[in-house]
């Protein structure tokens, strides 16, 4: 019985390893994406400069 | 025959080294092409080619030290180095140190790489770095080293007290907020350790005392010397941690970021899914160093406790009362403007947070282990557990995706830095009358007018800090008396008062809220006019009086003090063995 929970742990380790590195790998892609999406062009020419621009 | 060749030692790569690394690797990807030659010149981040030792860099020329003494460090590098190199050299010293100070704290290689990844890639290296506090980051950068150093102290071993006064004095170089980061940590760690509670608290006031040597070089002339004016409460609210994800004030600021400009926030942060993630990342990591079995340690634990208070200020003032009790504190006690811009104190909760990191990567890699788990599997397990923060803010890599571009000053800018140089004294008044400026040269990025630093005499500009929605009121007296006169009409005459003997208008600006005019030119050059305020006489700013030199001193002090500790600890040894 613990030698099968420990099969299982480990089949749940090695799964959920490769799952896990998986989406973290495709949510830094869509982050980046999103970032160079914010990045935006050179703002227009205004009177005031503010600090928060 | 044959020589045997004697085996080369190679130098072990203990875990500090292997953070330092890592931090390293984290620099050059984060900063990218901003490492090319020329200067990063956006909102607070202003370097010149060479940085002038003078009455403002030394914190004694009356004004508010707001650059002090991190000003005078870069102009004693500069003078050997070109601004631009210390800029680089400065900004990559953050990510080594800090990747080597927290993997230092870990008691193995993968557990001090992934606590370097998240030390030195975190949205708090990335919203700071983007806003331009240098000086902030490098005092964050030197906190871990500082808290290893204190931790060595507490527990009695050799050479503890000197390398706690060592960094305690580097700490005092990168400035007030660094330096206010170092002692909660030094006296968290302190009050942690395993001695007396007499021997504890004592230790804490001789750290308070060499704290207070070393950094009278800003508080001295920021109490004694600076006008005695409190900071404009409008700050609080305008500084104020804000949400930059969708998980309100406290959980943004938990996960390094909640920086008052959103200017400088990271599109993949406003997204429920990738803040979430981070967000789990960080309950992991906390989790990890609370059952680590380390919270016995002086240092875990006093880094733990500095980082809830940290935490507990930077999100402080956006919580019900807070406000109000901040703004009391800004109003009425000197000082305490420090606690203003809030999210600043994240900086030892993200140290906490890093080593909690460190940990969890170490837990996935035993469990791994083990369970005899196939070792790709394990190696992918570790580098989720090492890498979550690069995943969650992949915006920050390679110059926050080309935003933070090198640029060179136009050669205008060094002509008329020489006409100056070359004209009797006085001081420079720069218009249009504002505080930051955007050059076509500098891709229209907002940043901090540069001539303050560019020449070496005072340099008057509008010190009131220009907002979408308000205006915080700055600390200059005779900056408020030429903006009341620049809207009266005619500044000339109180130009002339406040010791003004040139005026440089930078025509390239918007002209609005106010430029002067029709004054004899007395150089042009692309972008710039340079004129004499006729009848004006030399310098209204007295000289510096003994007594402004008292911050100085401190500061010299306390390195002598540290280097005396120092030697004598040397001296022990060396008489033991």
């Amino acid at each position: 019985m613990t030698t099968e929970n420990q099969a299982g742990k480990k089949t749940a380790y090695n799964v959920g390893a490769g799952i896990i590195g998986a989406l973290l790998a495709l949510f830094a892609i869509f982050g980046l994406i999103a970032q160079q999406g914010a990045i935006t062009q050179p703002q227009t020419y205004k009177a005031q400069i503010s600090y928060d621009q | 025959m044959s020589t045997a060749i004697p085996a080369r030692r190679l130098p072990r790569v203990t875990p500090g080294i292997a953070g330092g690394l890592t931090g390293l690797i984290c620099g050059l990807l984060a900063l990218g092409p901003a490492l090319r030659p020329g200067y990063l010149l956006f909102y607070d981040m202003v370097f010149v080619p060479r940085l002038p030792l003078s009455a403002r860099t030394l914190g004694i020329d009356g004004s508010v030290p707001r650059a002090v003494p991190n000003d005078l460090v870069v102009a004693l590098a500069s003078s050997l180095l070109p601004g631009w190199l210390v800029q680089k050299i400065l900004l990559l010293a953050v990510f080594v140190l800090v990747g080597s100070g927290v993997g230092g704290m870990l008691r193995t290689r993968t557990g001090a790489v992934a606590a370097a990844v998240c030390a030195a890639w975190n949205p708090y290296v990335g919203e700071r770095l983007a806003i331009g506090h240098w000086g902030f980051l490098l005092g964050y950068a030197v906190l871990p080293h500082l808290a290893r150093a204190t931790a060595a102290w507490a527990g009695d071993r050799r050479g503890g007290r000197a390398r706690t006064a060592r960094w305690t004095v580097l700490m005092a170089l990168t400035g007030s907020t660094g330096a206010v980061f170092g002692l909660l940590v030094t006296a968290c760690v302190l009050l942690a350790g395993a001695a007396r509670w007499g021997r504890r608290l004592g230790r804490t006031a001789v750290a308070l005392g060499f704290f207070l040597l070393a950094n009278a070089v800003w508080w001295f002339p920021f109490l004694f010397l600076a006008p005695r004016e409190s900071g404009d409460p409008a700050g609080v609210s305008a500084f104020m941690a804000r949400a930059d994800t969708p998980w309100g004030v406290v959980l943004s600021v938990l996960t390094g970021g909640g920086i008052w400009n959103r200017g400088v926030w990271f599109a993949e942060r406003s997204g429920v899914v990738t803040s979430g993630l981070a967000l789990l990342g960080v309950v992991a990591a906390v989790g990890a160093l609370a059952r680590s079995g380390r919270l016995r340690e002086p240092l875990v634990r006093g880094v733990l406790v500095a980082g809830v208070i940290g935490a507990v200020l930077a999100f402080g003032s956006a919580l019900p009362g807070g406000r109000g009790l901040v703004t009391w504190i800004v109003r009425e006690i000197p000082g305490g403007g420090l606690l203003r811009d809030s999210q600043k104190f994240a900086a030892p909760w993200m140290l906490a947070v890093a080593l909690g990191a460190g940990m969890l990567a170490e837990v996935v890699r035993r469990a791994g282990r083990r369970l005899q788990a196939a070792p790709a599997a394990v190696a992918l397990a570790v580098a989720v557990a090492a890498l979550w923060p690069v995943a969650t803010l992949p915006g920050l890599a390679w110059g926050a995706g080309g935003k933070w571009r090198a640029v060179d000053y136009p050669p205008a800018y060094r002509q008329i830095a020489e006409v100056i140089a070359a004209q009797p004294q006085g001081s420079v008044a720069v218009f249009p009358w504002t505080l930051y400026r955007r050059y076509a040269w500098d891709h229209r990025v907002v940043v901090l007018d540069p001539w303050q630093r560019l020449v070496d005499r005072d340099v008057l500009v509008n010190d009131d800090l220009p907002l979408s929605d308000r205006v915080v009121r700055g600390e200059s007296t005779r900056a408020r008396a030429v903006g009341d006169a620049l809207r009266s009409g005619d500044p000339v005459p109180v130009l002339r008062r406040e010791g003004v003997t040139l005026v440089l208008v930078q025509t390239d600006q918007p002209a609005q809220p106010g430029i002067v005019t029709g004054l004899p030119v007395l150089a042009r050059a692309p972008g710039l006019v340079l004129m004499r305020v006729p009848g004006a006489v030399g310098d209204a700013t007295p000289a510096p009086t003994p007594t402004a030199w008292t911050g100085l001193g401190g500061l010299a002090l306390a390195v002598l003090g540290a280097a005396g500790l120092t030697v004598a600890e040397r001296v022990r040894t060396g008489s033991r063995r």
